[in-house]
């Protein structure tokens, strides 16, 4: 029974085929129309899934949405209610959208499915799962455990904004919610706002701005904003937001209580506002660690799931982990919306149709999130041709000594290669690469390839059997959401002066062997690389080690700052062409930024807008 | 509003080129979609919300009407 799963019309729309419970393709639209978090239908990830599985859409045993409008809808004019007659403002702009498009994503659906097929019978194979119980389904069912606790927690979906289940063999119960406004997602997007960055998309840099700070401002957080119980369970005070009525995401009262209006994008980062980056960073650790401990305790299993916007902060993740109540934790790689196609799918499967399913309690069914489309060599080398890109088509083992050779030089190398990773991370298919040694590479990589935050840290991949010795970390971490520190041998101690440096300044003082992916307080958010699942990129590490004792390198997305990730070979060169990448390997293609034509040249940095 | 923190104006339909023409609409949908509207509210016993869903319909409806695009700031919340 083949399934496509959907997730669209909000944010980071995105495709997933599941073929009898197995995985075999996902991807996100906006890697496709090139614009980010893009939400809308995702006609071109269609089309790669049905790709990627031989498959024609005829074929589509069963869609489903990942998401429930009516009971969005519910929420949304119960909320203007309660709230009444505050809010018009935000109800006179919300509803005419909702009346004329939201309400009818059924039809909607049903219109562009005709499309692939006018033929079949859509309607009858339309199905919508619940936002929680796809971010759920997506937590567990491609989990390698026969039994786990599922924790998902996000901004909100119709009326969840936490919630809990079991998860046993193919079934997958949710046993309790905490519900929309109380949401821990929307208290860090609240502080995302207030410190200058974008909603929904900025988190990431509120999380990467804590360590230059102290949490100065938990107190208040704890005292004025959230009442959080000891199991974890929390209520917001509403008298300082302003998302439930108004088109901000804090107030007047929030301003007061933090001393000064939120940031603009434009003014400068200040201690100030790493404090409190700092401060939300705690406050939210310590609710998940509150929650996860008392799961723990009252279910007495100890595998735990997690999925939802708030699994993607790796921080908390690695405190979780470290905290030992659960013996093994997983996390999906696509925590955000993007991944509720993919548990929508897998809701039909296995609580529609009841469909078996295997775990090992050793692999995932994730394939490394490795799920989205190749290209062969040949389709590659063509489409560089055409883009006019010079290049050398080298063997696999000249080709993995040349990367070395550029990595050792300082380089900054771009890395395609294999099926395109589903997911916010790149894991080494579409990966911009760097030697982890240099006490300069963060700095070149942030300021001359990716335009982005100087304050912005890199993460390391590393070889799985040598992470270990280099990080407090010895599991498998393959998709990037786990953070640990830099084990003590390889740290290097701060001088009295240093140790007085504040915020950023402190970032230029290398704090390890391998300062690139070393942040201020010595945390790595690290990639373990498997033989497995990525077999070349497994073999690079290799010979980079073999070369330098080393077995880390950087690892970033292949994108400029507010750039979907490279999806295509062209996307790929066009960015070889507009930034400072010095190496291009795609495929067993080896593109030499000096043997280019000066003339295709792009103008990248004021390409794409600000995310 | 400045790009970058919270709401932006989108100038598009949030559906972008996805939303359909109401003639787009098979008649069939049309009943499907008010019977589910009504048994979502009896299962959900939300009756109380029909009269506010009505009014709405029909002030709505002067936007629908109008058939021009529904453009509408990027509310977390909300969308």
């Amino acid at each position: 029974m083949l399934i496509l799963g959907l997730s669209a019309f909000y944010h980071d729309s995105a495709a997933c085929l599941v073929d009898d419970g197995r995985i075999v393709a996902a991807a996100q639209e906006e890697r496709f129309t090139r614009k980010k978090h893009d939400s809308g239908y995702p006609e071109h990830a269609i089309a790669a899934c049905l790709a990627a599985a031989g498959a024609r859409a005829g074929d589509i045993d069963q869609v489903v949405f990942y998401d429930k409008p009516f009971l969005k809808f519910e929420r949304l004019l119960e909320t203007y209610l309660a709230f009444a007659p505050r809010g018009f403002r935000s109800f006179r702009l919300a509803i005419p959208v909702w009346l004329r498009e939201k309400l009818f994503q059924k039809p909607l659906l049903l219109a562009r499915l005709r499309t692939l097929d006018p033929e079949v019978d859509w309607a009858a194979r339309l199905l919508f799962a619940e936002h929680h119980l796809s971010h759920a389904a997506a937590a567990f069912f491609p989990s390698p455990f026969e039994q786990a606790v599922v924790l998902t927690m996000d901004g909100v979906g119709e009326w969840a904004t936490t919630s809990v289940g079991i998860g046993r063999g193919h079934n997958l119960a949710i046993e309790r919610e905490i519900h929309f406004p109380h949401s821990l997602g929307l208290l860090y997007s609240a502080f995302t706002y207030y410190t200058g960055f974008k909603v929904n998309s900025g988190e990431y840099k509120v999380m990467g701005l804590a360590p230059y700070g102290e949490p100065k401002y938990t107190n208040a957080i704890l005292e004025y904003l959230v009442d959080l119980k000891p199991d974890g369970s929390f209520q917001l005070d509403l008298d300082y937001f302003d998302y439930c009525t108004g088109l901000t995401m804090t107030n007047q009262r929030f301003d007061a209580l933090f001393g000064g209006p939120a940031r603009r994008p434009d003014q400068p980062l200040t201690q100030r506002h790493m404090d409190l980056a700092a401060s939300v960073q705690a406050v939210l650790e310590e609710a998940v660690l509150r929650v996860t401990r008392s799961l723990a305790a009252e279910t007495g299993l100890r595998n735990l799931c997690l999925a939802g916007g708030v699994a993607l902060n790796c921080v908390a993740n690695g405190k979780i982990l470290r905290d030992g109540r659960f013996e093994r934790l997983w996390i999906q790689p696509a925590a955000g919306d993007a991944g509720g196609a993919l548990g929508a799918a897998l809701c039909a499967w296995h609580l529609f149709h009841g469909g078996e399913r295997q775990a090992d309690g050793r692999r995932d069914a994730m394939s490394g999130a490795y799920l989205g489309p190749a290209y062969a060599h040949a389709e590659i080398e063509r489409r560089l041709r055409a883009c006019g890109a010079v290049f050398t088509v080298v063997e696999d083992d000249p080709l993995l000594s040349e990367t070395v050779d550029a990595l050792e030089a300082g380089q900054a190398v771009g890395w395609f290669q294999g099926r395109m990773e589903f997911g916010p991370r790149a894991l080494g298919a579409r990966s911009i690469l760097g030697d982890a040694r240099s006490p300069t590479m963060q700095k070149i990589l942030n300021l001359k390839v990716k335009y982005r935050e100087s304050f912005r840290p890199f993460a390391p991949s590393i070889l799985r059997e040598e992470v270990a010795d280099w990080f407090e970390l010895d599991v498998d971490s393959p998709y990037m959401l786990l953070v640990a520190d830099v084990v003590p041998r390889h740290r290097q101690a701060m001088t009295p002066e240093q140790h007085a440096l504040f915020g950023i300044d402190k970032l230029n003082v290398p704090r390890s062997s391998i300062p690139a992916v070393t942040h201020v307080d010595y945390s790595a958010r690290i990639q373990t690389v498997h033989a497995d699942l990525n077999p070349r990129y497994h073999a690079l590490l290799t010979a980079f080690k073999a070369r330098t004792g080393c077995p880390v390198l950087v690892n970033t997305s292949f994108n400029v700052r507010g750039e979907p990730i490279v999806a295509t070979p062209e996307d790929a060169f066009h960015c070889f062409m507009g930034t400072e990448i010095e190496l291009l390997v795609a495929g067993n293609c080896i593109l030499r930024k000096e043997d280019q034509d000066p003339s295709l040249k792009r103008d990248y940095k004021d390409a794409f807008e600000l995310d | 509003m400045p790009a970058g923190a919270g709401p932006q104006e989108h100038d598009r339909t949030v559906l972008g080129k996805t939303a359909i023409q109401w003639s787009q609409w098979r008649k069939t949908e049309m009943v499907s979609f008010l019977t589910e509207l009504w048994r979502f509210m009896a299962v959900r016993k939300k009756f109380w919300l029909l009269p506010i869903v009505v009014m709405m319909a029909l002030f709505g409806g002067l936007v629908v009407l109008t058939q021009g695009s529904a453009v509408a700031p990027f509310i977390y919340t909300v969308f």
